[in-house]
Order: C-alpha cells, then structure tokens, then sequence
C-alpha cells in the first residue's frame, strides 16, 4: 500500500464513491478509498433504491433549495452513467407516486407542491383518483389521490456500486477493500495520516464517508458525530407479471415522519418494483443498534401495510422470498452532515445521509469533491455543517 | 460445464456471467450477488451457491473453506402473503 495520498477517503458507500468519483472528474486522482468490508455491502448496496430527485424529506427550509439541486444533479447523472458506462444499471426514470389516502391528506400536500413550484421544480403535480387509477389500476379503490413526480426514478443499487468501484479504478483510483481506518493521526490541528492494518497512509485530505461507522471514526480524532443506525425492513416478493409500474410511498410516511425520531415504525410503507418483475416492499422502521436482521414482526406488519395499498398482493396471494434488513444513517433532524470541521485542518464528514442517500448521492459527492478541489461547493452547503448540533 | 449453461437457473444467471463477475474482482457468494443477482431468486441460493464456490475457488486459486459463503435470509421457503400480514384491516 501507497504510504501517501492527497485525499484518503474512509469508506465505500455512495457518499465516499462518488466523492472520490467527483474528484477524478476535476483531475484529482491521488485518492485512495479505504473500506471495512466490500464496496457498497451496508446502506448504500442495500437500500429501497428510490432516487427520488426531489423527496419530501428535503423539508421546506432554505437547506431544501440545495437537496433539490444535489437530487436533480443526481437523477441526470444516474441516467448518464446507465447510458454511457456499458452496464446495465437498471435505471428508469419510471415517476413515483406519493399516495394520499384522504382529501384531507391531499389538501395538506398543496402547499407543499407549491412551495416545490417556486422553488423551480414545475413537473411535480396532485392527481385525483381518475388520473391515479389511469396509472395504477391495481391500487386500493379508496385512494383518494396522489403526488406525481415524473421526474423520480428508480436504479439497481448494488450493480450501481459494483460498477462505480470500477469506474473509479479504471480511472486510477486506489479502493483498498477488508482494509478498515484504525487510526487517524493529527499534527498542530490539522490531519497527518490514517492508520490501517496494512500500513500508514499520510493524506492532506481525510474524508469521514463511513455511514453508520462515522461516529466512531470521528472518535478518533475527538470528534462527536451524532449518527444512528435507523433499522428499514424490507421484503422481496417474486417475480410475477407487473402489477404496478411506479414506486409508492404512503403520504402518512411523510406526515406522521417524525424528523427527530426517525421514521415512523407502523405507517410508513413504501415499494419499489423491480425490473424483473419482484417487488419491494418498504416498512417498519425502528431504532434497535446495529442488529441488522430483519424482526419477526416485520414478516406480518409489511404484508399488511402493503395489501392495504396493493390489494393483489392478497387476493393473488403473492409470494414473499427474501427478508432483510437495512441502516439509514439517521441525524437528529434527518438531514445530512456534510463539509470541513472547524478546529481540525483536512478532515471532512459527509454522511447521515438518512432515507435520502441514494436520492441526493451523486450531488453529495460532487459537493465534497468541488469543496476539497475549489475549497468551496458550487451548491451551498453550510446548513449540513456537523457545527449545527453545538 | 458448458459457459452458456444457468448456473443460479431462478435468476437465469450463466457461468459466463458468474465468471465474468469473479475477473471484476468479486470474492464471495455476496460480492458475486452484488454483481449479477445470483443466489437472489426463487430458491435464494439453496441450488447455486455451491456451485458459485466452486467457481470462485477455481478461478482464484482460494481454497474453498475461505470463501465467504452468503448472508443469509428469511424466510427459507417462499411464503404466500396469507400466511403473513396480508389481512385487510
């Protein structure tokens, strides 16, 4: 292993990846990607793959305007890198649908497509029950409407990981993978090296992109990151003719989303079908370590959410093959952590990607990497700045 | 084994394919997974796994015993919905 390195990037997830990718593109390629395990094997290989462009989770505060730009920047890029890398990626800009199962649901949702309006995203739009059983025949009858994003899609997340490894080490790009940080040295407050099994790395630049594991990297060097692992369960069906064709979140996965306490474990349902015809169903979210098995409970709790919106799921009495479990790297107010720290020189977090990672992804990375190239992003940054939770 | 022969046949994965995703680097069951949806269908593994094992171990050189087999998950069988949650309430 290389004994120095401009920028030394702990962890392989999208956040670190694309980081690392976003600096290739400026010409930056003395990096070297460290990760604990294999490329994309925690959150980011794992996820319900939406990439939304523009979720409701961004909130309604100036920070939202930034999430927009990063989420849109992403979306475009998913696209060009399914078009352009020569794999098949899976990505479909299909819309999604953010069901609302009552008029009073509906009306609380317009001032928030409004606010999106004004903010410059015009596509997104309210549909009543006529135009929403047009696009999804299959739905429960007593829907009353939807929020239509057109612009949302969906990826194949562990493909896209696997493929952006080596894109990266096409471009020359180290990723050194069962190659954990142990220890990060600092000298007259600033970064001097990361320590590792296989050696030490001396680096201008450590990134801590190492999802639920940033807490206790930024230990190392004396640094509080208030992360949580958020445990989302998920169940696979089998494959089977399309019975719908968009991504679903339940509108009560936002309204009852209480944003300090993680999503809420009963209401929230989301899925996602897949290209070869499996669905994904979303649901039950709770705080429970790092246990990262799915819970009995789940088993019966998903099925339920998920028939309540997809009644074919009983009446043709569908299949489920695979359950599993996945982190969101959750923040006390859902929003990410992303920029320098004040007080130690060269050391820069980006994480907490909470249950928008792979919707903001590459417009993380990109922020990160013009930050480290240009010393600032072209997309503004300071409202995820760790320094908020002093 | 012919190369065109389904190695994992509930996802219709060939042993070009396995193969293809061990040259890119995959390691394990889990990394093969992550490449080409094998061990991902009907049977989650159950029939192709061992097989996958092989090949890696082949192509690498790695003694089987150290190749990390893949995470496992529930349920073992397929499960129809009724016999979960999918009661309407």
């Amino acid at each position: 292993m290389e004994k120095e390195a401009e920028v030394v990037i702990i962890g392989a997830g999208i956040a670190g990846l694309t980081t690392a990718y976003y600096l290739a593109q400026l010409g930056k390629k003395d990096v070297v990607v460290l990760e604990k395990r294999e490329i994309g094997c925690m959150a980011s290989g794992t996820n319900a793959a939406l990439v939304s462009a523009v979720s409701p989770a961004y909130g309604t505060g100036p920070e939202s305007d930034s999430m927009i730009k990063m989420g849109l920047f992403a979306n475009d890029e998913y696209e060009r890198f399914h078009n352009q890398w020569g794999y098949d990626l899976e990505f479909e800009r299909c819309g999604s649908l953010v069901l609302t199962e009552t008029e009073e649901l509906f009306e609380k949702r317009k001032s928030y497509v409004d606010l999106r309006h004004k903010q410059g995203v015009t596509s997104i739009r309210l549909i009543h029950r006529d135009e929403l059983f047009e696009l999804e025949p299959n739905l429960a009858p007593d829907l009353y409407g939807a929020e239509f994003r057109p612009f949302a899609g969906h990826i194949m997340v562990m493909y896209f990981m696997c493929a952006l490894g080596d894109k990266l080490r096409e471009s020359g790009i180290r990723i050194y993978e069962y190659t954990p940080a142990i220890a990060i040295k600092t000298e007259g407050g600033r970064v001097k090296s990361v320590v590792t099994p296989q050696g030490e790395i001396k680096a201008k630049y450590v990134v801590n992109a190492a999802g639920i594991a940033a807490p206790s990297i930024g230990e190392m060097v004396g640094i509080k990151i208030p992360i949580d692992p958020n445990r989302e369960q998920m169940l696979v069906t089998e494959e089977m003719p399309r019975i719908i064709s968009h991504p679903l979140l339940s509108a009560s996965y936002f309204t009852d989303l209480d944003r300090t306490g993680g999503v809420n474990e009963t209401k929230a349902f989301a899925c996602n079908p897949q290209k070869k015809g499996n669905i994904l169903l979303v649901g039950v979210n709770d705080f429970v370590g790092e246990d990262r098995r799915i819970s009995l409970r789940a088993f019966y709790a998903v099925p339920e959410l998920a028939s309540r919106y997809i009644p074919m799921l009983k009446t043709q009495n569908v299949h489920i093959i695979r359950g599993y479990a996945n982190f969101y790297v959750h923040t006390p107010d859902s929003m990410p952590i992303m920029g320098k720290v004040d007080g130690l020189e060269g050391f820069i977090i980006v994480g907490g990607l909470c249950d928008i990672g792979m919707t903001l992804g590459a417009g993380v990375g990109k922020c990160i990497a013009e930050l480290i190239y240009y010393g600032e992003s072209s997309i503004p940054i300071q409202y995820f700045s760790l320094s908020r939770f002093n | 084994m012919t190369e065109d022969a389904y190695i994992c046949r509930c996802e219709e994965i060939t042993g070009d394919e396995i193969m293809a995703a061990i040259r890119q680097g995959a390691r394990s069951i889990d990394a093969v997974k992550r490449r080409t949806s094998a061990c991902m269908g009907l049977c989650q593994g159950r029939s192709c796994e061992r097989l996958i094992v092989r090949l890696i171990s082949q192509e690498t050189g790695l003694p089987i015993p150290d190749i990390a087999l893949m995470t496992r998950r529930p349920p073992v069988r397929p499960i129809p919905i009724s016999a979960l949650g999918g009661e309407r309430t």
